[in-house]
This record gives structure tokens, C-alpha cells and sequence, in this order.
């Protein structure tokens, strides 16, 4: 495929084609008047291809100088996380935050860290990566859905809910239908201190969406006994679980950059989305022009100046 | 006609003298102010060839540093230096060393400045160096750290899935260059800890070597327990299944020996809460640990309970109390707590 990159510079083939006209008109008459005065034949061979060089030349220049290009398009796969660093821009996936504000976050300012750890998150994700943030306890609420930087503001916001009871099962419901609905890759990550108290088995939910190639991630947030078996039976079953208990600021990041690249490497593959078209441009159409113009006004000197 | 003919010589030679003198003079001065420009040019040179060294130094400790931590995180990055670099920054230290710090070479003794600063420009140049050194280190360690940290995290998801045979030969496959990049980062951490602060150019220098410092004992403190941990496990392999079953619930109980495996592992994991880019592997190890520490505790306080029933007395078990507040525990399908 040939596209000009500065096409609008064809316009000027048009005041060319009439100056040349014009030109060529007025040396022919002035030919004609000197053939006959001197009896000279000026109309030869050389002459007539000198000639053509002189209105060919410049309609080149003006070619070359929108600057065709041959594009060359190529496939990419995305199968590493080198691959997925250089080109996350152009796989978008869909972040679904489901944060717990149940009255057990409130204590020991276990939302604080939800929110610390959510901003962590929303910080790694790239501009072109899509943010859901919902709450729960034993409904779920949809609070935003747009891009990163929208989310880092009205993330601290999810503290003014706090719903009863904690029910992580009809979370990930909520979510899963999210992401058959919207058909962009999805990651799920849930902000819960794992005090699940209502509706169905959290494990089991979490590893029907995990299976389903959207990756699940549980952060842990808080350490109430009463998640130790829930994050235990996540982890026995493969699914990530993020302790971000005693982890400086550095670590928190780098843990949860290296997540973030993973996850989202994992479900573009499971989705088959980790194809990208990528186009390479031919500059050799636009150095031709360039040569042959140089060429036919080197050659139109041959008949002196 | 003699004393008319003498006036003029002696004229003569008066002037050619003075002429001569001015010549002389002349050259005198302008060869001391030759000299002295010279041994400014020297120790100007010299001294922005230092702080040049210097500076470069701690870009490459900053950059080094930088790498070691997306190494252990294995965060795709492009390293930003070359094993040339350094070594070429190692050859510029080794010249100097060989030709400025000679006293009959030193150009500050020609000024009539102090021997004193001599002393203090030798101890910044050692310390710097060391720093270069330790560079070189950091550099190559790092490129092992990328190669042991995702068998590490296959180590440890071996060892969640009671599969502890695998868990140890996954290990042992690592065992000697873990204990090679532990030497390193205890040497770097030593090197590092040595430094005269006070021989150090500026607060940001300061700064770049504690951030380093830090970087590196983190780093070292989490390898060695993940070592301790293995080596553990590899002596004790069926206590540890027995735990870890126990744990899936697929064992009612646990012997004695197993018990005191399990505090152990316990106090081991207490701490450390990262381990690189086998954090959540590390965290999925600790959750089985802790859960059955968590069933084991719940076991015995019932026990404890029971017997303070029947015996008018409390349990004497020094164990800390981990059961669920409410006592119900995560019953799924039911209504427990409003939280």
C-alpha cells in the first residue's frame, strides 16, 4: 500500500502545468521565429527529450515532495512480558476492582490499605487500559468505569459506602458477567480482608473466573482469622493471592507491577487478543523520485546553459 | 679621538647589556608564569578528573542498584550497563591508583598544601573505588538473581502442592548459585556498611549508597530465610507433607515432630513477607502454613477449653488465640455477621 505523507503538495502540479504550458508555448513560437531567421533546424531528436526532461523534472520534485511510502504491515505475538512492556499501549484489558466495604474494613483501617493497594494498581496500568471500581458486601455497586487517571480520583471516594454483610461469590459473579459483556480481556481483583459471610462458595466462584481465562487476584488487606482458610484454599487452587501486610511502599510496587504485567499477559492470551497489526514504512519510492529528479535536470544541462 | 671613539662603546655596550638584561628578564618571568599556570592546569585536571570518577561512580551504583530490583522482581527492563562499562570504570581507578597516589607523583606536594589533603583525597578515592568494586558484583549477581528467582517460585508452588520431592530437587537445582548470590550480596552489604560517609562528595552520594545498602539487605535478608526454609524442608521432607496435608485437609492431625516443624516455619515466615517475584508463591506457601498453624491453634484452644471445663481451670497452652472473633469462622450460606 502507497500513501503520501504530505499529500496536499499535489496541488501545486496544477499552477506547474500551467506555467509549463505557458513556457513551452512561447519557446516553441520563439523557435519557429529563429528556425526561420537563421534556417537552423532547432526541432531534433535531443531537443524533443531535453524538453521532456525539463516538464518531467519538476513534476517528480513535486511528487518526491509528498513523500510516497510503501507500507509494509506485519503481525506481532505477544507472548512475553518484554513484548507486553513494549507494546501494552495498543492491548487495552479491563481492570475490575472489586473493593470489600463491609463494616469489618472499617476496622483497623483495613480499607486504607484497600485503597493504598487499589492506587498502587491503578498507577502500573497503562493509558489505554480500561477501570472498573465496584464495592461490595452483600450487593455489589458499580462506582466507576472509565480510564486510570479517572479512577485515581474517585478512588478515594469508596469510603463513603459501606454495605452489610461480605459476599466475594456474588462479587466475581457481578464481575464475570461484566467481562462476557464488554468482550475486552479482563482481570479481576478483589480488595477483601476475607471475612466472606454470605451468598455462595468464594473459592469456588473465584475458580470458575479464573478458568474461564480472566485471571483472578485476591489482595489480602488486613489479617482477620477468619480468612485464613478462604486465602488458603485461593492459593492451593492457583489463584493469586497479593499479602500486602508488611510490605514497604517499594516492595508494594514493584509486586504489584510485576502482577499487573502477568495478569494482564495472561488473560490476553486466554482471550487470543495478544495479536497486534504493526506497519513498518518504505521510504525507497520517495529516495527514487529524489535520484531521478537530480538525474533528468543533470541531464537537461547537456544542451549548455 | 680615544675618548671620543670610547663614549660610543661604551654606549654600545650598555645598551646590547640591557638589552640582554630585558631578554633575560623576560624569559625569567615569562617561564614562571609558564610554571605556575602549568601546575594549575595539573591540579585543576586532576581535580575535576576525581570528581568526575566519582560522580560517574555513583551513577553506576544508582544504575546497578536499579537493575538488582527489577532483576528480583523480574520486571522486563533493558539493563543499563554493559559489563564493559564497568570494567573500563575499574581500569580508570586501577591507573590512578598505580600513578597519583605515589607521593613523588602527587601534585598537590608542589603547591605547599598539606600532606592532610592528600589523606583526605586518598580515603575518598579508596571508598569510591570499593564502590566501583562492588558495582561489578552487584552487576553480575543480578544477572544470576534473574536466572534463580523463577525456580524459586516453582520451588515453593511445588511445595504448596505437598509436592515436596519435586519442591526440594527444584532447589537443589539452584542451591549453589543461591549461595554464591548470598556471598555476593553480603559482601556488597559489608562493602557498602564500611564506607566512611564522611568520604563521600555530597548528601546525594550519601543517599544513592544507603538506598543501595538497603536494596541489598532486603534483598539478602529474604534469599537467606528462603534458604533457611529449604533447608529445612529438606531435612524434615515427610514431616513437612504431613503438614501440608494436613493443611488440605487431607489429614486429621499431626505428630509432634511435625508440630514443632510447623512453629518453626512459622517464626522463618513471621518476617518475611517478599520475596521478589516469588512473592505470591511465597505467599501462597505461608497461607498453607498458616493454616494449619491456624487449625492446630483452633484444635488446641478447644482442647484448652474442654479442660477448663471439665478442670475449673484455663488452658496452660502458651499459644497466641487465632480463632475467629464470633467463633463461627467463614461459614459460606449463612447469615453469621453483618460484617
Amino acid at each position: 500500500m502507497i500513501v503520501f505523507e504530505n499529500p496536499f503538495l499535489l496541488i501545486l502540479l496544477v499552477p506547474i502545468f500551467l506555467l509549463y504550458g505557458y513556457i513551452l508555448n512561447k519557446t516553441i513560437r520563439n523557435r519557429k521565429i529563429l528556425a526561420n531567421t537563421l534556417n537552423y533546424p532547432f526541432k531534433t531528436v535531443l531537443r524533443t527529450v531535453i524538453d521532456a526532461a525539463k516538464i518531467v523534472a519538476p513534476i517528480l520534485l513535486i511528487l518526491a515532495l509528498t513523500t510516497p511510502v510503501l507500507i509494509h504491515e506485519y503481525k506481532v505475538i505477544i507472548d512475553t512480558p518484554e513484548k507486553l512492556v513494549k507494546y501494552s499501549g495498543e492491548l487495552p484489558a479491563r481492570f475490575i476492582f472489586l473493593i470489600d466495604v463491609s463494616p469489618s474494613m472499617y476496622r483497623e483501617k483495613r480499607i486504607d490499605q484497600a485503597i493504598s493497594a487499589c492506587k498502587a494498581f491503578l498507577e502500573h496500568l497503562n493509558i489505554s487500559d480500561q477501570v472498573v471500581i465496584a464495592v461490595f458486601g452483600g450487593e455489589v455497586r458499580e462506582i466507576y468505569i472509565g480510564d486510570r487517571e479517572g479512577a485515581l480520583k474517585v478512588i478515594g471516594t469508596i469510603k463513603e459506602y459501606e454495605i452489610k454483610y461480605t459476599s466475594i461469590s456474588s462479587a466475581l459473579g457481578w464481575a464475570q458477567g461484566l467481562v462476557r459483556a464488554s468482550g475486552i480481556p479482563g482481570v479481576v481483583v478483589v480488595l477483601t480482608d476475607g471475612a466472606n459471610n454470605y451468598g455462595g462458595d468464594p473459592v469456588q466462584a473465584a475458580w470458575i473466573v479464573n478458568t474461564s481465562g480472566t485471571p483472578v487476584v485476591f489482595i489480602k488487606v488486613g489479617n482477620d482469622p477468619r480468612g485464613i482458610p478462604l486465602f488458603h484454599k485461593l492459593s492451593s487452587k492457583g489463584i493469586l493471592v497479593l499479602n500486602t501486610n508488611n510490605l514497604d511502599k517499594e516492595s508494594l510496587e514493584m509486586i504489584v507491577e510485576k502482577t499487573v504485567i502477568d495478569t494482564k499477559l495472561n488473560t490476553l492470551v486466554n482471550h487470543g487478543k495478544n495479536k497486534i497489526n504493526l506497519y513498518r514504512k518504505d521510504y525507497t519510492l520517495t529516495i527514487i523520485l529524489y535520484s531521478l529528479v537530480i538525474a533528468l535536470l543533470l541531464f537537461t544541462r547537456i544542451e549548455g546553459v | 679621538m680615544f675618548s671620543v671613539m670610547k663614549k660610543p662603546i661604551s654606549k654600545k655596550v650598555v645598551a646590547i647589556a640591557t638589552a640582554i638584561l630585558v631578554v633575560i628578564a623576560t624569559i625569567l618571568l615569562y617561564q614562571n608564569l609558564v610554571q605556575t599556570q602549568s601546575d594549575q592546569d595539573i591540579d585543576e585536571s586532576l581535580e575535576k578528573k576525581l570528581a568526575e570518577l566519582f560522580v560517574k561512580t555513583i551513577i553506576y551504583c544508582n544504575k546497578t542498584e536499579e537493575d538488582m530490583i527489577k532483576s528480583y522482581y523480574r520486571i522486563p527492563h533493558i539493563i543499563p550497563l554493559t559489563r564493559n562499562e564497568i570494567l573500563e570504570l575499574l581500569t580508570q581507578y586501577s591507573n590512578l591508583e598505580k600513578t597519583l597516589f605515589i607521593p613523588e607523583n602527587f601534585p598537590f606536594t608542589n603547591t605547599g598544601q598539606t600532606p592532610e589533603l592528600q589523606q583526605i583525597l586518598l580515603r575518598a578515592f579508596r571508598s569510591y573505588y570499593t564502590i566501583a568494586n562492588d558495582t561489578l558484583i552487584a552487576y553480575n549477581t543480578n544477572r544470576e538473581l534473574e536466572e534463580i528467582m523463577p525456580v524459586i517460585a516453582k520451588s515453593l508452588s511445588y511445595l504448596v502442592k505437598c509436592d515436596v520431592e519435586n519442591g526440594i530437587n527444584e532447589y537443589l537445582k539452584i542451591e549453589p548459585k543461591l549461595t554464591k548470590v548470598i556471598n555476593n550480596l553480603n559482601k556488597i552489604y559489608y562493602d557498602l556498611s564500611s564506607i566512611d560517609e564522611e568520604t563521600l562528595l555530597s548528601e546525594e552520594h550519601r543517599k544513592t549508597i544507603q538506598k543501595a545498602i538497603d536494596t541489598t539487605a532486603k534483598i539478602l535478608t529474604s534469599l537467606t530465610k528462603y534458604k533457611q526454609i529449604m533447608i529445612l524442608i529438606k531435612h524434615n521432607p515427610e514431616k513437612y507433607k504431613q503438614i501440608c496435608l494436613y493443611a488440605h485437609d487431607q489429614l486429621d492431625n499431626i505428630t509432634q515432630d511435625a508440630q514443632q516443624l510447623l512453629w518453626k516455619l512459622a517464626n522463618m515466615l513471621q518476617n518475611l513477607s517478599n520475596l521478589g517475584s516469588a512473592t505470591n508463591n511465597l505467599n501462597a506457601f505461608t497461607n498453607t502454613i498458616i493454616n494449619a498453624l491456624y487449625k492446630e491453634t483452633s484444635i488446641l484452644n478447644n482442647q484448652g477449653n474442654q479442660g477448663s471445663n471439665q478442670q475449673g481451670q484455663g488452658s496452660n497452652q502458651p499459644i497466641q488465640n487465632t480463632s475467629p472473633s464470633g467463633g463461627s469462622g467463614a461459614k459460606y450460606h449463612n447469615l453469621t455477621e453483618t460484617d
